[in-house]
């Protein structure tokens, strides 16, 4: 045998064996899929709603303890949990102990399906409640609130996720590193394929992003700090002119690249000690929440809003804006006639702050009739991305939303007449009708399919040829394109 | 013998085969040139090569035109070769207890072809008085690698990363031993490699790579056995400056040399005219022979037979250079126009003895170049070039157009 062919025979197996993807033959072997799965042994990992496995990552174990707000990593597209281990073991170096650093893999982890923000959204909601739920338990005390640092594609999940579940209240800081908070190029118009979501989503200038930041961009009691590039060239996501398009208004926002002399890249940015050394000072800059502290409630006196604790602080905006750290806080909140309040109380002494909701004034206001709300274009199959206007019956009525899978309350998405719902995935979209005194219309839902499966099982070669062959799409919406 | 030279340089031109250590460039943003770590997944790559080869460097390191003096200017040999190839990055020891390998990602790709080349209408003609045919067309070699890269390392604006691979060049390709040319090489080849990708400041990427490509036997040399039957091993070593513009347009300018180790061996030559016996009135002074041969009265017609050797040459080398542009669109795709031409170069050449004899199948028993053969009557000594992928040195540029395609796009 010649040397040469020797070797062939050696590298044939192992060409053999990697050119199949991992996670395709396995399963079909019946075998398990290796992944990362360092959680206790009594925390049962939730399901991604993406993929519908237990979704792999790390947090916890049996031996540390909860000494402060507990941390949550969110990835970015096409990579997963793993991809914070090098922060984690970061954090640990400073302090931290493994209850307290949680990162969930929420995606495809491959650039073969890619992630998207709405779809990804139940998952981090899914993961916040466990995180929660399990410490709780293991403390023995509520843990209210946790800290979420996020990466690229994971800063819009986390905004929206905190626009559409109402969370504010539950994060005391938010760090978005690098994240298209105001699009990437690479979302651009004429992308296609399996990130059509995604682009649809983060294209500079999308209606969804637009949705996303109206009203303001940092709302809630929240404390927002964004980490990015800045300087054009490390971080090609956003190349000049957009390399502030992760800052964000009313954010600590941090061109780390451009402030410091620096070249990470995109993938750097998260996980390099010089980087985190901000991040974990901004973590730290607040004290620890009141461990047995409740938080503080709105309540509504006639006209008027006030919590229930005297020394916490409201802070309320009227017309669609959402309130944040930034507005002047007050004891006492007049309700206007005609307009819409947004509000949240938070107390500075516990740390803890109350859900955000929302309440019209009631002077003056008649009732119109049983109370109804109505959507148009009505939900179902579509191939390009809908704007969805939502009519109440009753005009003086003010309309909330989710398109997370949750409830809306009060205190959900506010629907505006002048900007209709742009609806560009598929996504179940909630919405209800709340009148000037607290009537509220029966829930609309609705479902809307917009996928690249529909669009692929609509131009198929034989329905090409011939229009009357049956569409052969089942609304499978699986890889969330 | 000037008119074996003829031929031999026509063969020499066979197609300027693109092995899978091709020269590197950007695959497609972002920040992912070729041997860099890429995010999991498939990549798939198209590249077409044009080349109209009218020159090629003798042993000696010279340009040789073409057929000169015995074809009129202009012939060329012309040369397209269409690659596809599929990259798949991913870790299948991710998660795993293995150790360093759940770390770095590994990669494999396999590289399909297929060839046309072409000799003008003079190189043609002097290859059918050799038997041989004006073209080939047909699948290429296969190539198969597999690798992994190393850790990504940062020192201030630069950032650097490894890789190790080995190809294994799998001969399927259209082969014919009797053909003056062919896509196919006849011959296995692994090849271990080492590369680097750095990025400095986020605008300048540099790729290089080095390898020793281990050449197998070819047990049924080509055309006449003009193609070498052990070839010598290579070393081959590149270089590649990609600058960036913009997100979309790119330019790169590379280096990238091989060179043989050792000379290849030739052992079964037989190349010859198709048709004797020759006559020497039609021969001798269109193609040199000598005038004590032509002159003489006792022969109207004689015999050429080749000793079959072995042969060597003085191993081969080249070096070139290339300039290119890249435009990326829509993300997912990557257009390259790149320009290269050899600056020097060696091609292998030997010393071929043939017998002159009376009667066909003259050569007596001895065979080992010693002397003269009992049935011969002269000896004429040939240089002969060789040919194929193993032995020919282009020294014509060469264009290519590469379309890189990414499926699944970020």
């Amino acid at each position: 045998m010649s040397r040469s062919r020797f070797v062939a025979l050696l590298l044939l197996p192992l060409l053999a064996a990697c050119l199949p993807a991992r996670e395709t033959l396995l399963p079909r072997l019946g075998m398990t899929v290796p992944g990362l799965h360092d959680f206790p042994a009594d925390f049962r990992p939730p399901l991604s709603a993406e993929t519908g496995q237990p979704m792999p990552g790390f947090g916890s174990d049996q031996a540390s303890g909860v000494y402060r707000t507990p941390v949550i990593f969110v990835h970015g597209n096409t990579v997963s949990a793993r991809y914070w281990l090098p922060t984690r073991d970061y954090f640990l170096h400073q302090g931290y102990s493994r209850d307290e650093l949680w990162a969930f893999g929420y995606g495809w982890d491959n650039v073969r399906y890619f992630d998207s923000n709405e779809l990804s959204v139940p998952s981090l909601e899914r993961s916040v409640n466990s995180v929660i739920n399990y410490l709780s338990k293991k403390r023995g005390v509520p843990v209210r609130q946790v800290d979420i640092v996020a990466h690229s594609l994971g800063v819009t999940v986390v905004r929206q996720w905190l626009k559409q579940t109402n969370s504010y209240h539950r994060v005391r800081n938010f760090v978005g590193i690098a994240g298209a908070n105001h699009g990437t190029w690479t979302a651009s118009s004429d992308s296609r394929g399996q990130q059509r979501l995604t682009a649809w989503e983060l294209a500079p200038g999308s209606p969804w992003l637009a949705q996303l930041n109206r009203g303001g961009e940092t709302p809630g009691p929240t404390r927002y700090f964004m980490l990015y590039d800045g300087g054009g060239w490390a971080d090609v996501f956003y190349p000049k002119p957009s390399q502030d398009s992760p800052a964000l208004e009313g954010a600590r926002n941090l061109a780390y690249n451009r402030e410091h002399g620096a070249w990470f890249d995109h993938m750097d940015l998260p996980r390099r000690p010089e980087t985190l050394q901000p991040v974990l000072a901004f973590l730290s800059e607040v004290h620890e929440p009141l461990p047995r502290a409740s938080p503080p409630q709105l309540l509504r006196e006639g006209e008027q809003l006030r919590s229930d604790q005297p020394d916490a602080r409201l802070y309320c905006a009227d017309d669609g804006l959402e309130p944040g750290a930034a507005v002047v806080p007050a004891q006492v909140w007049p309700l206007k006639p005609g307009r819409v309040s947004s509000c949240y109380a938070a107390h500075a002494g516990s740390g803890l702050a109350s859900p955000l909701a929302r309440y019209a004034g009631a002077e003056g206001y008649q009732p119109a009739g049983e109370l109804s709300l109505s959507a148009s274009p009505a939900g179902g199959v579509y191939e390009q991305p809908q704007q969805v206007r939502l009519t109440a019956s009753d005009p003086a009525a003010f309309i909330v939303y989710t398109t997370s899978g949750t409830s809306p309350d009060s205190g959900s998405p506010l629907y505006r007449p002048e900007h209709p719902l742009y609806v560009a995935a598929p996504l179940r979209l909630q919405a209800v009708a709340i009148t000037p005194d607290g009537r509220r219309s029966p829930p609309l839902v609705l479902d809307y399919d917009i996928s690249l499966e529909k669009v692929e099982a609509a131009h198929t070669l034989e329905r090409q040829l011939d229009p009357e062959v049956p569409e052969p799409y089942a609304g499978r919406r699986k890889k969330g394109r | 013998m000037r008119w074996l030279q003829t031929l031999s340089l026509a063969l020499g031109l066979t197609l300027v085969a693109y092995p899978a250590l091709a020269q590197a460039g950007v695959l497609f943003t972002p920040h992912l040139d070729e041997y860099s770590v890429k995010p999991n997944g498939t990549y798939t790559e198209g590249t077409l090569i044009l080349s109209q080869i009218n020159e090629v460097f003798d042993r000696d390191g010279g340009r040789v035109e073409l057929g000169r003096p015995f074809v009129p200017a202009g012939a060329s040999t012309d040369t397209a070769l269409a690659l596809f190839k599929v990259l798949w990055v991913g870790n299948v020891f991710r998660d795993t207890g293995v150790p360093y390998l759940k770390d770095h990602d590994q990669f494999c790709r396999l590289i399909g072809g297929f060839g046309y080349q072409q000799n003008t209408s003079q190189v043609a003609e002097r290859g059918r008085q050799f038997g041989a045919q004006a073209g080939s067309n047909g699948l290429s070699d296969l190539f198969a690698l597999c690798g992994l890269y190393t850790s990504e390392h940062r020192y201030g604006p630069l950032k650097f990363n490894g890789l190790l691979s080995a190809t294994l060049k799998e001969p399927i390709g259209q082969y014919d031993p009797d053909a003056m040319l062919n896509v196919g090489t006849n011959y296995r080849t692994i090849t271990p490699q080492l590369a680097f990708n750095a990025n400095l400041y986020g605008r300048l990427s540099i790729d290089g790579t080095l390898a020793y490509q281990i050449n197998g036997d070819n047990d049924k040399p080509a055309f006449g056995g003009t193609s070498p039957t052990r070839i010598a091993d290579w070393i081959n070593a590149e270089v590649n400056f990609t600058w960036k513009f913009s997100e979309r347009w790119y330019a790169d300018l590379g280096y990238s040399w091989h060179k043989s180790v050792g000379p290849n061996y030739y052992d079964q030559v037989s190349i010859n005219f198709k048709d004797q016996p020759l006559a020497p009135e039609t021969l001798c002074a269109a193609l040199g022979i000598g005038s004590t041969l032509c002159n003489s009265p006792l022969l109207d017609s004689f015999y050429l037979q080749p000793r079959s050797g072995p042969y060597q040459d003085n191993g081969v080398q080249a070096s070139l250079v290339s300039a290119g542009i890249y435009y990326v669109y829509r993300t997912s795709t990557v257009l390259q126009a790149r320009v290269v031409q050899p600056i020097s170069g060696r091609g292998s050449q030997i010393d071929v003895v043939y017998d002159v004899c009376a009667v066909s199948n003259c050569p007596g028993p001895d065979r080992n170049n010693t002397g003269v053969g009992d049935n011969a009557f002269a000896q004429e000594v040939a240089t002969l070039f060789g040919v194929g992928e193993a032995a020919a040195t282009s020294a014509s540029p060469y264009l290519e157009l590469r379309f890189v395609y990414l499926f699944w796009a970020p």
